[in-house]
C-alpha cells in the first residue's frame, strides 16, 4: 500500500469517527496547551531577565564591593563579634555590618591591570523634586551611566549628561505637570537635598531627555530615579553625606574593564580584582542567578505538562484499541484481500499521528490565542513594563507539534500491532 | 490450475484434536466453475480458507497456478492473495460509509496500482456488475443484491485468475440470489477465470461444471458434469 493511500484512508477513518477523534485530540490538546504556555512563559522570563540586565547593568563592567557577603560568597552575617575594621558600616536597622569601599580602595582598583576606570553612581536620595506648578515628589539621584541601555522617548544623551541637566523617567511627566515627553525637554525641575544637620540646598536642573520607566529594578527604585552628570551626582552625594559615616565610602562601585565585552578579558580582570581582596561580579553572573531561578520554575511547570501528556498518551492508546476492536472485520477483510502486516500497521499508526497533529495544533493555537489575549493584562499585573510574560516562538510551536506527533505515533504502535496481527479468518467469522 | 494433494487440517492438540480436513485431494482445471457442497461442519469453509491462502494445511500440499502455497513467505502469500484471488463473502463485507468507488479501490490500493490507472479499472468493474450509476453512492445506501454485486466488482477489479465465493447468496432472497449467481457465471466466461463457490444450495451446485462434496472433513465425491 502506498503512503499516500495510507494517509488518505486513515484520514477518512478519522472523519468517520469524528466525535472520538475530536475528543482524543482534545485530551492531547491539554498537554499541548500546557507545554506551549510553559515554553512561552520561559521565553518571556528569559527575555525579561535579559532586558533587566541590559537596563540595569553594564555587561562590560564588573560590580566591585569590599564585602564578599554581598554576593553570597561568605561573610556578611555576623554570628559573633568581629574585629573592628575602619571600613565597617551598618546596613539598615538590624545592625548588619558590611565593609565599604573608601577612596583608597577605589584608587587601588582603578590601577589594577585590565581596569579602564572606576565608575560610581553616587546613588542617593533627594528630599524631593518639584516644579513651580506641581506638588513635591520623592526622588533618588544617580549619575548617568552610558554603558547601560536606556530607552529614550524624548531627547537623547550623547555619552554624558551635561552638568546642570537631568534625565527623568516618564513617571514624573504628569506628576510634575510637564506635559508630554517632548514638551518636557528644556523645562526645569528643582531638586531639594538635606544634610543630617538639617541644612538644605535647592538646585535647578534642565531636562534633556525622558526615559520610559525601566522595565524593572535591580538596584533601588528606578521608576523615581533622576539621572545627572557624574559631577552633579557626586556633589549631591557628598553634600548629603557630609559628616556621616557614608561620606566618601561606597557599598559598590562599577569597574569598567578594557575590552570588557570579551568574556575572557572580563573574567581575567574579575580574578585580578578578587585577588586584590575585593568581591566582583559581572552582569553575566547576576544573569546566571536569575536564569537558574527561571530554569527551576520552568522545569516544574514542564513536569506538569509532561504528566498531562502521559495521560493523553494512554488516552490515545485506549482510543486506538477501541478503534481496532470496532474495525475488526474491516481489518480482516483488508488482510484477506492481501494487505500486508506493515500496511495495516501503518494505517493505524498514521491515524494516531493525525490525532497527535490535530491535538497539538488545537493545544498550541489555543495557547497562543489565549496567551496573546491575556498577555497585556498579566504583564501589567506583574509590572513587566514593556515586556510580555508570554513570548511565542514559531519554531518552538512547530517543534512541539512534531514532538506530540511522535508521542502519539508511539502511542499508536501497540494497538496498530494488534491490528496487524489479527487473523483474517477469526476477524471475518460472521457469527 | 488448482491442485490439492492429500491435504489434512487438524485443530487443537492430541486428546482434544479435531480433524477438519482428512486427506483431501482434487484438481480443478482453469476456467471451470466448481461448487464445494456439504453440511455445516463438513470442512468446506476450512477447505476454502486453505485454497485462499488464509489458513495453512497441517499436512499435504496446495498448488495454485504453479505456486506451492506452503512454500510462500507471508509477504508473498499476501501478494498472491492480492493479485491472483478474488473473494466474495456471504455477508458482503463492504464499507458502508465509503462510496462504491472507494470500496472497489481497496484492492488497487493494496496492489499499489498507480492512481491514474485506477478510475478506468474501477469503472470497468462497476460496469460489469451494472453499478456504474452508483459509483459515488455510499455503499450503505445500496440494496442487498447491489451490495453483493459491489463486492463482486471489488473481487474482479484486479483481474484475478481465481474467484472464491463463500455462500454468495446466503444473505439474499432467491430472486436476487439468482441474479448474483448469473453474474458470477457470466464473469467466469467473459473474464475466463476459475470460479469456486462454497454453498449448500443444491440447485446452484448443479449449475457448476464440477461438484466437490464434503462430509466430516473428507471428500465424498468429485463429479464433473457433462455440460459446460
Amino acid at each position: 500500500m502506498k503512503v499516500i493511500d495510507t494517509f488518505k484512508r486513515s484520514g477518512r477513518n478519522l472523519r468517520q469517527a469524528k466525535t472520538r477523534t475530536i475528543l482524543t485530540a482534545l485530551a492531547l490538546a491539554v498537554g499541548g496547551f500546557t507545554l506551549t504556555l510553559t515554553l512561552a512563559a520561559a521565553n518571556g522570563a528569559k527575555a525579561y531577565s535579559n532586558r533587566l540586565i541590559a537596563t540595569n547593568l553594564d555587561s562590560s563592567s564588573l560590580i566591585v564591593t569590599k564585602d564578599k557577603g554581598l554576593f553570597g560568597q561568605g561573610g556578611g552575617v555576623n554570628t559573633k563579634p568581629q574585629e573592628y575594621d575602619d571600613s565597617l558600616t551598618s546596613l539598615g536597622s538590624r545592625g548588619v555590618l558590611v565593609k565599604e569601599l573608601n577612596q583608597a580602595d577605589i584608587d587601588k582598583i582603578a590601577k589594577l591591570p585590565g581596569v579602564e576606570s572606576v565608575f560610581q553612581t553616587y546613588a542617593t536620595n533627594a528630599q524631593y523634586v518639584t516644579t513651580a506648578n506641581s506638588k513635591k515628589y520623592t526622588a533618588s539621584i544617580q549619575a548617568y551611566n552610558n554603558k547601560i541601555s536606556h530607552d529614550f522617548i524624548a531627547g537623547t544623551v550623547s555619552t554624558v549628561v551635561p552638568d546642570g541637566s537631568v534625565v527623568i523617567p516618564d513617571s514624573y511627566l504628569s506628576l510634575l505637570n510637564l506635559g508630554s515627553a517632548n514638551q518636557a525637554i528644556g523645562k526645569t525641575v528643582t531638586v531639594k537635598t538635606q544634610q543630617v544637620t538639617g541644612t538644605t540646598k535647592s538646585q535647578d536642573f534642565k531636562i534633556v531627555a525622558v526615559l520610559t520607566t525601566p522595565s524593572t529594578l535591580i538596584s533601588g527604585d528606578v521608576g523615581s530615579t533622576l539621572l545627572t552628570s557624574t559631577t552633579d551626582a557626586r556633589n549631591i552625594y557628598n553634600f548629603i553625606n557630609s559628616g556621616t559615616i557614608n561620606a566618601n565610602r561606597f557599598l559598590f562601585v562599577s569597574a569598567r574593564v578594557v575590552n570588557g565585552n570579551n568574556a575572557q578579558k572580563l573574567n581575567a580582570t574579575k580574578a585580578t580584582i578578587i585577588n586584590a581582596g575585593y568581591a566582583a561580579e559581572s552582569a553575566a553572573d547576576t544573569q546566571a542567578v536569575i536564569g537558574q531561578i527561571i530554569n527551576v520554575l520552568q522545569i516544574i511547570i514542564l513536569v506538569f505538562g509532561l504528566i498531562t501528556l502521559i495521560a493523553s498518551f494512554f488516552g490515545v492508546v485506549n482510543t486506538q484499541y477501541i478503534s481496532v476492536l470496532e474495525r475488526t472485520r474491516e481489518i480482516g477483510l483488508m488482510k484477506a484481500l492481501g494487505m500486508g502486516r506493515r500496511s495495516v500497521l501503518g494505517l493505524f499508526v498514521i491515524e494516531a499521528t493525525w490525532i497527535g497533529f490535530f491535538g497539538a495544533l488545537i493545544g498550541a493555537l489555543g495557547a497562543v490565542i489565549i496567551g496573546l489575549s491575556i498577555n497585556p493584562w498579566i504583564s501589567h499585573k506583574l509590572n513587566f513594563g514593556s515586556d510580555s510574560l508570554l513570548v511565542f516562538k514559531p519554531s518552538q510551536l512547530v517543534g512541539l507539534i512534531i514532538f506530540l506527533m511522535i508521542v502519539t505515533t508511539i502511542a499508536g504502535l501497540l494497538p496498530a500491532r494488534s491490528a496487524a496481527r489479527l487473523d483474517p479468518i477469526e476477524a471475518l467469522r460472521t457469527e | 490450475m488448482v491442485e490439492l494433494k492429500s491435504v489434512h487440517k487438524v485443530y487443537g492438540k492430541k486428546p482434544n484434536e479435531f480433524v477438519a480436513l482428512n486427506d483431501v485431494s482434487f484438481s480443478i482445471a482453469d476456467g471451470k466453475t466448481v461448487a464445494i457442497v456439504g453440511k455445516s461442519g463438513s470442512g468446506k469453509s476450512t477447505l476454502m480458507h486453505i485454497i485462499g491462502g488464509l489458513d495453512h494445511p497441517s499436512a499435504g500440499e496446495v498448488e495454485i497456478n504453479g505456486k506451492v502455497l506452503s512454500q510462500l513467505k507471508r509477504t508473498e502469500m499476501d501478494k498472491f492473495r492480492a493479485n491472483d484471488l478474488g473473494f466474495v463473502f456471504q455477508s458482503f463485507f463492504i464499507e458502508g460509509n465509503q462510496s462504491c468507488y472507494q470500496n472497489v479501490a481497496l484492492p488497487l490500493e493494496i496492489t499499489e496500482v498507480p492512481v491514474r490507472n485506477r478510475r478506468a479499472m474501477i469503472t470497468a468493474a462497476l460496469e460489469q456488475v451494472e453499478l456504474l450509476d452508483k459509483i459515488d453512492v455510499k455503499a450503505k445506501n445500496l440494496s442487498g443484491g447491489q451490495k453483493q454485486r459491489l463486492a463482486i466488482a471489488r473481487a474482479i477489479v484486479s483481474k484475478p485468475k481465481l474467484i472464491m465465493a463463500d455462500e454468495p447468496t446466503g444473505n439474499l432472497d432467491s430472486a436476487t440470489g439468482d441474479k448474483v449467481i448469473d453474474l458470477l457465471f457470466e464473469l467466469n466466461k467473459t473474464l475466463n477465470c476459475t470460479l469456486i463457490i462454497v454453498t449448500h444450495d443444491e440447485d446452484l451446485a448443479a449449475r457448476c461444471s464440477q461438484q466437490i462434496t464434503m462430509k466430516d472433513g473428507q471428500m465424498v465425491s468429485s463429479t464433473e458434469a457433462n455440460k459446460s
